[in-house]
This record gives C-alpha cells, sequence and structure tokens, in this order.
C-alpha cells in the first residue's frame, strides 16, 4: 500500500521527509508515544482507561484492514513529526538561553573592565 | 397547532429513528430512538408525547482522579478514541443492519459546551453522515435536556429548571422560544459542587455531586446550619461566593485553626462542624436559592408545575425541597428523570434532533455544523411547539 | 520594523494521506475543512483530494504552533478513518 507521509520545511533552510516503515513496531500500533493522557493527570494518578481501539482484523483474520493499516501508520507518523518539532523547540530555546546566558557573562566582563568591582553601581 | 408529520419517515416507513450524540462535557453518549408515525400528530401540539421508544442508550464518563477535575484536551482524547466503538455498540443494541436505509437522521451536540470535546464528536458525526447518506441535526444540549424531560415525563408546561456542572437556567416556554426567565451570573451549581468535592478530594465516581449528596445526608448537625453567603439577585444568583466562603472553611478544618469559631468552640476547642456538615450546609443553602428563583418565575407564568433536568437534578434533597415549595403554591408537582436521563445522554440529543427533523430543520451545509461553547437556549426556534 | 501580522507563515509541512478510494478522501476532505482556524493570522491549514490521496497543507509562524495544529488534525483524520474502517 501507498504510505502517508509528510514534508516539513523551515525558514532556516531545514527540510525533512517524515515516511513510515511500514514493519516498524511504532507504525503497527494505535497507541501514539505523544497522544495519551496530559502529564497534569498522570501525575495525579490517572490510570489511562481511555486509549484508542486496536486495529481491526479483515474478516478472514489473515491481516489487517487497509484502513487499519492506515491508522496505525498514522499513529507513528504523528509520533515522528511530533518529536521533531518538540526538539526543534528544545534546540531553539537552549540556543536563545545559551545567547542570553553568553550576552550577560559579556556584560559582566565589559563592566569588570570598565573599572567597576563586579556589583552594580549605586547611581 | 403543528404538524409533526411534516417531513415523512423514509422509505415509507411508518417510524422515524434517529441517532443523538452528545459529548460536551465529560460524558460520551449515544442514544437511539423510534418515534412512531402517528396520525395524531399531523395536527396538534404533542412534542411531549412521540410514544418514544429508547432503542440504545450507551454512555461512557471520562473520569479523573479525586482532587482532578476534567481538562479539554484529555476530555476530548477520550471522546475521539470511544465514539466509533459506542456508536458500533449502539446500533447493534437497537439491531440496525443498514443505517442508510434504517435511519432517519444523525443528531449531534452542536453546544453550549466544552470546544474540543464537543468537535471530537461532531467529526464522527459528519463522518457518518456522509457515509450513509444521512442528513445531520446539530442539537443545543440544554434543548435537548428539556425535551427528553418533557417526553418522558409528560408534564404539560412546567417551568424547567436546568441544573448541571455547565449550566443553571430556569427557563419557561413562551411563542416558540425556551426563555431563560433566571440563571446564573457566574458558576453552574453542579460546578460549584464538583469545585467542593475537590477541595474535600473525595472520588470523582460515579459523580462527584452524588458523593457530596452521600456526605450530606450523613451530617450530624443538622439542626445548626453552618452559615453561607445568600447571593440570590433578583432573577439570577450567583454562587462563587458561596464556594470560596465553603472552600476557606474546609480549608481550617483539615488545619484544624481553633481560632475559627465557626467551626471550633472558642472555649473547648471542640469541633462543633463535620466535613458533612459544610456538604449538608452547602446544599441547603444552594438549593434554598434555586427554590426562590424558580419560585419567582412560577409566579410571572402563572405555573406551579416545575421539571427538573440536568445532572443536579438527580439530587434527591433537591427534589424534595423543590417538591415542598410546589405543594405550597396551588397544590403543584415537581417532575424529574431518573438518572439515565438527568445525566448527560445521546437519547436526549436523540429525541430534541428528531423533533427538529421531523419540521424540516436539517443540516444544508457543513458550515452548520461548527460546535459552539456558547449557545444560549433561547436562540433555538422550537418549531415542534405550538 | 515588521509587524507579527505581517510576518509570513513560513513553517510549513505537507501531509499525504492514501485512502483505499476517491470517495472516502473526499469524504475526509469535507469532513476537516468547515472548523475555522482561532488565530489565521499564526497558522492556515488547507484541504484538498486528488483521486484517493488527501493533501492536508499547513503554514505556521512557528514550529510550536505547527506541532499542535499537525497533531490536532492527525487527531480528527484518525477518527475519519476508524469511523469509516468500523461503520461502513
Amino acid at each position: 500500500m501507498t504510505l502517508p507521509v509528510a514534508l516539513y520545511s523551515a525558514p532556516d533552510g531545514v527540510e525533512k521527509n517524515f515516511i513510515p516503515t511500514p514493519d516498524d513496531p511504532r507504525y503497527l500500533t494505535t497507541e501514539g508515544r505523544t497522544t495519551g493522557p496530559s502529564d497534569h493527570v498522570l501525575n495525579a494518578g490517572q490510570i489511562d482507561r481511555d486509549k484508542p481501539s486496536d486495529p481491526k482484523y479483515t474478516a478472514d483474520g489473515s491481516q489487517l484492514t487497509y484502513l487499519s493499516q492506515l491508522r496505525t501508520q498514522l499513529t507513528g507518523l504523528q509520533d515522528d513529526i511530533n518529536e521533531f518539532l518538540t526538539r526543534r523547540m528544545e534546540l531553539a530555546k537552549n540556543k536563545k538561553k545559551a545567547g542570553a546566558e553568553e550576552k550577560r557573562i559579556q556584560e559582566e566582563i565589559n563592566q569588570l573592565l570598565d573599572g567597576g568591582d563586579g556589583e552594580e553601581d549605586a547611581d | 397547532m403543528v404538524n409533526l408529520n411534516t417531513i415523512p419517515p423514509k422509505n415509507n416507513r411508518d417510524f422515524y429513528i434517529a441517532i443523538g450524540l452528545e459529548g460536551s462535557a465529560n460524558k460520551l453518549g449515544v442514544g437511539i430512538v423510534k418515534h412512531p408515525l402517528l396520525p395524531k400528530h399531523a395536527n396538534s401540539d404533542l412534542s411531549y408525547d412521540c410514544g418514544a421508544e429508547m432503542l440504545s442508550n450507551i454512555r461512557d464518563t471520562y473520569m479523573t482522579p479525586p482532587g482532578e477535575g476534567f481538562l479539554p484536551r484529555d476530555t476530548a482524547r477520550h471522546h475521539r478514541n470511544w465514539c466509533v466503538r459506542l456508536i458500533k455498540q449502539a446500533m447493534a443494541e437497537a439491531g440496525i443492519k443498514d443505517p442508510t436505509l434504517d435511519v432517519d437522521v444523525i443528531c449531534f451536540t452542536r453546544g453550549p459546551g466544552m470546544g474540543a470535546p464537543l468537535h471530537s464528536v461532531v467529526i464522527a458525526a459528519r463522518t457518518c453522515s456522509l457515509l450513509w447518506d444521512v442528513p445531520l441535526v446539530g442539537v443545543n444540549h440544554c434543548i435537548g435536556h428539556i425535551e427528553m424531560g418533557r417526553e418522558i415525563t409528560k408534564a404539560q408546561n412546567p417551568v424547567v429548571l436546568y441544573v448541571s456542572g455547565g449550566n443553571t437556567q430556569v427557563i419557561a416556554y413562551s411563542e416558540k422560544r425556551y426563555r431563560i426567565f433566571g440563571e446564573t451570573l457566574d458558576i453552574a451549581i453542579g460546578n460549584c459542587l464538583d469545585r467542593f468535592a475537590r477541595t474535600l478530594k473525595i472520588p470523582n465516581e460515579p459523580s462527584p455531586g452524588y458523593n457530596i449528596e452521600q456526605l450530606a445526608k450523613k451530617a450530624p448537625h443538622k439542626d445548626s446550619l453552618v452559615e453561607l453567603p445568600y447571593t440570590v439577585k433578583g432573577m439570577d444568583l450567583s454562587m462563587s461566593g458561596i464556594l470560596a466562603s465553603v472552600d476557606l472553611l474546609a480549608k481550617d478544618l483539615f488545619k484544624c485553626n481553633k481560632k475559627n469559631k465557626i467551626l471550633f468552640d472558642k472555649k473547648t476547642g471542640e469541633q462543633k462542624v463535620t466535613v458533612e456538615d459544610l456538604c449538608y450546609s452547602l446544599q441547603e443553602n444552594l438549593f434554598a436559592m434555586l427554590v426562590e428563583i424558580t419560585e419567582r418565575a412560577m409566579a410571572h407564568v402563572n405555573s406551579n408545575q416545575v421539571l427538573i433536568v440536568g445532572g443536579v437534578g438527580c439530587n434527591v434533597r433537591l427534589q424534595e425541597m423543590m417538591a415542598q415549595m410546589c405543594k405550597d403554591r396551588a397544590n403543584g408537582q415537581i417532575h424529574a428523570t431518573d438518572n439515565r436521563f438527568c445525566i448527560d445522554n445521546g437519547v436526549m440529543i436523540a429525541q430534541a434532533g428528531l423533533l427538529e427533523y421531523r419540521m424540516g430543520g436539517i443540516v444544508k451545509d457543513f458550515s452548520e455544523t461548527i460546535v459552539t461553547q456558547k449557545f444560549r437556549t433561547d436562540e433555538v426556534y422550537a418549531a415542534w411547539r405550538d | 520594523m515588521t509587524s507579527k501580522r505581517e510576518m509570513s507563515l513560513d513553517y510549513t509541512l505537507e501531509l499525504q494521506i492514501p485512502f483505499e478510494t476517491e470517495g472516502q478522501a473526499s469524504i475526509a476532505t469535507k469532513v476537516l475543512s468547515p472548523d475555522p482556524i482561532l488565530k489565521p493570522q499564526d497558522f492556515q491549514v488547507d484541504y484538498s483530494s486528488e483521486k484517493n490521496i488527501m493533501l492536508v497543507r499547513f503554514r505556521s509562524i512557528d514550529d510550536r504552533v505547527l506541532r499542535v495544529g499537525v497533531s490536532s488534525v492527525i487527531d480528527s483524520i484518525k477518527t475519519i478513518v476508524e469511523t469509516i474502517d468500523e461503520l461502513s
């Protein structure tokens, strides 16, 4: 069967193709890693009884229906996209933090060079 | 007089079948209703007497741990993951083999309620409609409660008290609309009770309100009510002040704050008030306010009948207090349904939706199926009533 | 200085969903299309179908908004797929 796919592109030039690998267990389950209950309720002790339904088998039981396969592949694809974008967001956040930290250190150095004693001036 | 048979059943049958899908809060309900085609409905005002048969009424409630409320995102996930299974189960129970031939209309809650959960359900509704080539009707959740209440109790023209986790309204029918005579100015009464239950950290199963009711029954000091703010404002009422008050008392109780003279004797430091007493006083206070604004509406429209709908309507103490007031008013009476119907369910959506369908009110374009968090009861044109 | 509103939505994702039939792809497109976007200046989605393939084009102001929007639409698509699978 044809697979569901995604193509991502960002202004910093990054491009990524998302293509499921049909035999990989990540694409054979309806229970996504990134689509569980929210952390808040899990931390409050929630037991998840609302997982998605299992994929469906054909009438003779020999294999999953086309649409069930599509659903499991979409589940894996969704996880891939979510995890990729989350990593990018983390990287961007760390760069920003690192940038802010660098700026602070540079300002301290400048102050010392200018003859301050490292503490804020009274005026 | 109206003609409830304006739209005939499909395929020359002598009955209608409607599927109802409800998901505005944490209950997901799928119901299937059958109406016989009766000559008496062709020119009359009998929408409270449809001869409705419930072919299926399935509900699954999204439960959270004690102390936690339900968040839109997780509630939507619950509805998304269960709706197809519930629809399948309901259809099997109702014996529907071929929906294209057998189902006249698919009814769904368009609002009011929580956006994401409502949306989860409407996706399934739209898909079924296109798959089976069956028309859709969007239903107002409150109207669903009202029409179910009317059909079950056969109340002729009552003032309706609609009390739930999300709504608190006093409603009376007049000229094709359900008019809101009084309502909450801030939070719903069910929300007030649910939040107090979270403060007390009591279980959410089977429902926080039910558990508060059971605690209240066991209150040891019913003769000395804890004084709470009484906040009726004309035809309306407010409840956030009462919640703040009772939350503070509960917290002082847990901390054993002996300085609180309401809770602890000022000389001996002995505890005078228990958690059960707080539940009891909260109920008595809130329900007395509801009785007052309901009675005010009854006086306005000259009615001595009350129909209580919505989840909080299951509360026996509320029914008692309301019944007493009605009896004192020209020997009136209250009508209420049991928890199959006063708690959110799919059958009520099917009932209200089917009435609207029979009068010709179907969705002509999918833009009419956009769900909405706010949807006033009086926005709906009740074509099925005289 | 460019105001936020004038910034282009240049974080994009294109999703291709192969259904079994043209009819299914068309149904999915019709089911997803009606709902309005809360903040169109931050996020846009276009749905279309070609034969049995549904195409969804997302454009967003950043990765965060893109992730939320894409995941939400895929959730809806999974519901549509399950409905067709179980209730046809």
